[in-house]
């Protein structure tokens, strides 16, 4: 039987709304949840950042991370929702070249 | 602007008070009419935070952490003095920007990103950042 490319896209892309700021008091359960949606198989995960004014710097570690991982595994972080502020504090450490951005052409609809 | 102004706090070494001093000085920066600073102000408060508590008291709970903010008209400083041993800062503030893959490596980038200085004394357990609130396009920061 052919594998059904919708279920298999269910399977293997997963949205993820941090509640609020990704900072270091938060980080080590937002890595856990991370962590546990790859072990399930996520392959793309976009990160939506709605809920997220302020990033430090163990929120950015955890996304480069992510990143790697997923990376690994032939997947893709995929970020979406930036605010104007977090942009440009990823611009400055050049990570808008390294994530993808949500807005990218090459990531249509997401 | 308003008056000049001073707050001091003293802390014991919890990532989850970092949330209350953050959203405490958010909201008195846009009493201030500072609001182009307040992501700046905080990104810099909560590095200096995190930095004193999780390498200068090391997670011990029972760590104690002085903090100072005080501005005038034209610039704002931050002050955390963490007690402890303190660290090389020469030779982190001469290290080149992490890599895109490597995880760990920006704290003191950030300092450099958003603060228009960064001081610490000889052992390096007190930073003091500054920040100009004018002139920010000949300052080159953020």
């Amino acid at each position: 039987m052919q594998p059904n490319p919708e279920n298999q896209m269910e399977q293997i892309i997963r949205f993820y709304k941090p509640e609020g700021d990704i900072t270091a008091a938060v980080v080590p359960m937002i890595r856990i949840e991370l962590k546990n949606l790859i072990a399930e198989g996520v392959r793309d995960l976009v990160v939506d950042m709605s809920n997220t004014r302020v990033i430090d710097s163990s929120g950015i570690g955890l996304l480069v991370a992510t990143h790697n991982s997923l990376q690994r595994l032939n997947g893709r972080l995929i970020i979406k929702n930036l605010s104007k502020d977090l942009m440009e504090l990823l611009q400055a450490f050049r990570l808008d070249k390294h994530f993808n951005i949500s807005g990218d052409p090459r990531l249509g609809a997401l | 602007m308003e008056v000049p102004c001073r707050k001091t706090w003293s802390i014991h070494a919890d990532l989850e008070i970092v949330n209350s001093i953050c959203s405490e000085i958010s909201q008195w920066s846009v009493e201030q009419n500072l609001q182009e600073h307040t992501f700046p102000i905080e990104i810099l408060m909560r590095e200096a935070l995190n930095n004193a508590i999780i390498h200068g008291c090391q997670m011990n709970a029972a760590g104690n952490i002085q903090v100072e903010l005080w501005c005038d008209a034209t610039a704002l400083w931050l002050k955390v003095n963490d007690g402890g041993a303190g660290f090389k800062w020469e030779d982190a503030l001469r290290v080149e920007m992490a890599s895109d893959d490597q995880e760990n490596g920006r704290g003191l980038k950030l300092y450099q990103l958003y603060a228009d200085q960064v001081e610490f004394n000889e052992c390096g357990n007190q930073v003091t950042l500054t920040r100009l609130l004018k002139d920010k396009e000949s300052s080159g920061r953020v």
